[in-house]
């Protein structure tokens, strides 16, 4: 069996904008993975503000992904039955949080994210570039310390891109979410300060 | 939002919720008729029962049908009319018959067989008793000297309707009596062993025949089955040396078991119609749920439990089933109102030797049990699906084409 990460010790501050990047099976995805609870680490631990994710149990796993972590991924993984802002209020609804607040956070969400007029649309009604930002709505409605976004603008054409990576940029200048961001493309690792390299599994 | 996430998510492959739909609607529509038919040819058995032979139920001394006596009329019922009275005073009971039972030698003049005579109300018991199978001239009703002959002991004697009968027999005291009859006709109740040897002539007939006013049994006649119970506690508080049997326990061998083997055959066949279904859901469901394995990734990458997922799934399961049990209610009724509404033609069933149209008894009851198995088996056929699904490495899930 090979490793898919070996090596890999890095420390990642609160409020940092960063680009996991490397070519194709460098591990950029299984780091992410790792990072974000989906992936087990056969050996080696992640904190989390100070929080070890060993021994973890899966409840306690699933209440981490819930409520700390923001997820976001290349093909969006939005529901297609249900509206933008039903996709957006769904883990809030998850989550417990109460209508009110929860009507709250789908709108200024959805209003980061330039969809405000757009919320009773399902997604197949609409392009890439708007179910991306969705699916950032999505995850930042959950206010998470940290949001994971694997190839984000995979799937985009480039300008499309550039938006995304714009609004990612300002979430994390104006709200100082930490974002950490997967990708090869050097448009995306232009927004990032800071890049971590991969290759063959090695930061 | 999870109820308006399940029932939208049944939108998504209409063709494929259709499919599930109609193996749910037919599964349950079947139950639920198939119950109805169920009960149908119970109810003709039991009518049959009662209107052939026993009445609802009987009356006699206590212990009388247990043991076998030496000189049975010790323990024959004495005072009778002032029971019979009391029994038709009670709410529900229609027909009170007194009866007689004693053995005695027949003959033809020429042929002389042994065999068991009933002492019976003729007139009245040919207004309650209409579906003693009567082959060969009439029922015995008001004629003094009539005689009913079974099947068997028609053949044995080798006479028909119209022709003279003597009955021999011992009376109560021991001495030998007899009495002429004429043959009104020939009856059949499809157990051989019973019209080999039964005849019936009119109850003063027999008490005559054997020099005696006692009674051996009352039979009773209700309006229906429930008021069997009113008529058990009057004879067990009001008349402590009787006991009342009802006709079920009477005619275990014919119509109890009867019941229990259809109440078994029931079982199986709902099994194996609940066993198609859910093999039937299972596959379309497990199809639905395997091209939805990127959805489930991105759930539990943010925080449900497989057991949540598969909580929605069961939803979705449910939601369909209810819908499709509904459905198969639904088509059951109209079916029942239109192609079944004269009932289905039967051939004889044991114990009747005439075709006889069993008529579909859809009961609420049976609505609510049809019902549930719908929703059941669809919520057990998804969980069977999504069980595996939902427990997959989360990663795994999310890399899924």
């Amino acid at each position: 069996m090979v490793p898919a990460l070996k090596n890999v010790s890095l420390t990642i501050d609160r409020g940092s904008f960063i680009c996991l990047k490397g070519p194709s099976g460098s591990g950029k995805t299984t780091l992410l993975n790792i990072l974000g609870l989906i992936e087990p680490i056969q050996k080696g631990d992640v904190l989390l503000n100070g929080q070890s994710f060993a021994n973890l149990t899966e409840s306690e796993k699933n209440g981490i992904r819930r409520e700390r972590i923001g997820f976001i991924f290349q093909s969006f993984h939005l529901f297609p039955v249900l509206s933008a802002r039903e996709n957006v209020e769904y883990f809030l609804i998850k989550q417990g949080i109460q209508t009110g607040e929860r009507k709250r956070r789908v709108e200024a969400a959805l209003r980061d994210v330039g969809l405000l007029d757009h919320g009773k649309k399902r997604p197949l009604e609409m392009s890439g570039g708007q179910r991306q930002r969705v699916a950032i709505a999505r995850a930042i409605a959950k206010q998470p310390e940290v949001i994971l976004a694997d190839e984000p603008t995979a799937s985009l054409d480039q300008n499309t891109g550039r938006d995304i990576m714009e609004i990612f940029l300002k979430l994390n200048q104006e709200r100082g979410t930490t974002i950490i961001v997967s990708s090869h493309d050097p448009m995306v690792q232009s927004f990032t300060p800071k890049h971590i390299s991969l290759r063959d599994g090695e930061a | 939002m999870l109820i308006r996430l399940a029932f939208r998510n049944l939108m998504r492959n209409p063709r494929r919720t259709t499919a599930v739909l109609m193996t749910v609607m037919i599964g349950s529509g079947s139950i639920f008729i198939f119950h109805g038919f169920n009960a149908g040819i119970m109810n003709q058995y039991r009518e049959n029962t009662v209107h052939s032979r026993y009445g609802h139920g009987q009356i006699n001394t206590k212990g009388y049908r247990e043991k076998v006596f030496e000189k049975p009329w010790e323990h024959w019922v004495s005072d009778w009319t002032k029971l019979k009275t009391r029994l038709l005073s009670l709410q529900g009971v229609t027909h009170v018959f007194p009866r007689l039972e004693f053995f005695s030698l027949l003959t033809n003049g020429k042929v002389n067989v042994s065999g068991r005579g009933q002492g019976v109300d003729g007139e009245s018991e040919a207004l309650f008793f209409t579906t003693l199978n009567v082959e060969e001239g009439v029922i015995l009703s008001n004629q003094p000297d009539g005689i009913l002959l079974g099947r068997g002991l028609a053949k044995s004697l080798d006479v028909k309707q119209g022709d003279r009968v003597t009955v021999l027999s011992n009376t109560i005291n021991g001495s030998m009596n007899g009495a002429d009859f004429t043959v009104t006709g020939i009856f059949h109740t499809g157990s051989k062993d019973f019209d080999d040897v039964v005849f019936r002539i009119q109850l003063p007939e027999a008490q005559k025949l054997l020099d005696t006013a006692l009674i051996e049994s009352i039979a009773v006649g209700l309006k229906s089955v429930e008021d069997w119970g009113r008529v058990e506690t009057t004879i067990n508080s009001e008349f402590t040396k009787l006991e009342a049997t009802p006709f079920a326990v009477l005619d275990k061998v014919y119509y109890q078991h009867s019941v229990d083997w259809l109440d078994s055959q029931f079982g199986v066949i709902q099994i194996i119609i609940i066993a198609i279904v859910i093999l039937g859901i299972f596959n379309t469901v497990s199809t639905g749920i395997l091209e939805r394995k990127q959805e489930i990734g991105n759930l539990r990458a943010n925080g449900d439990s497989a057991m949540e997922i598969i909580r929605m799934f069961i939803c979705e399961g449910v939601a369909i089933g209810l819908i499709g049990a509904a459905l198969g209610l639904i088509i059951a009724l109209l079916i029942n109102s239109t192609i079944l509404r004269s009932g289905i033609l039967m051939p004889p069933a044991p114990g009747i030797t005439r075709q006889f149209h069993v008529l579909i008894e859809l009961q609420p009851v049976m609505a609510i049990k049809a019902f549930m198995m719908g929703a059941l088996t669809a919520a057990i056929a998804t969980l069977l699906a999504a069980i595996r699904v939902a427990r997959l490495p989360i990663g795994d899930a999310l890399r899924s084409v």
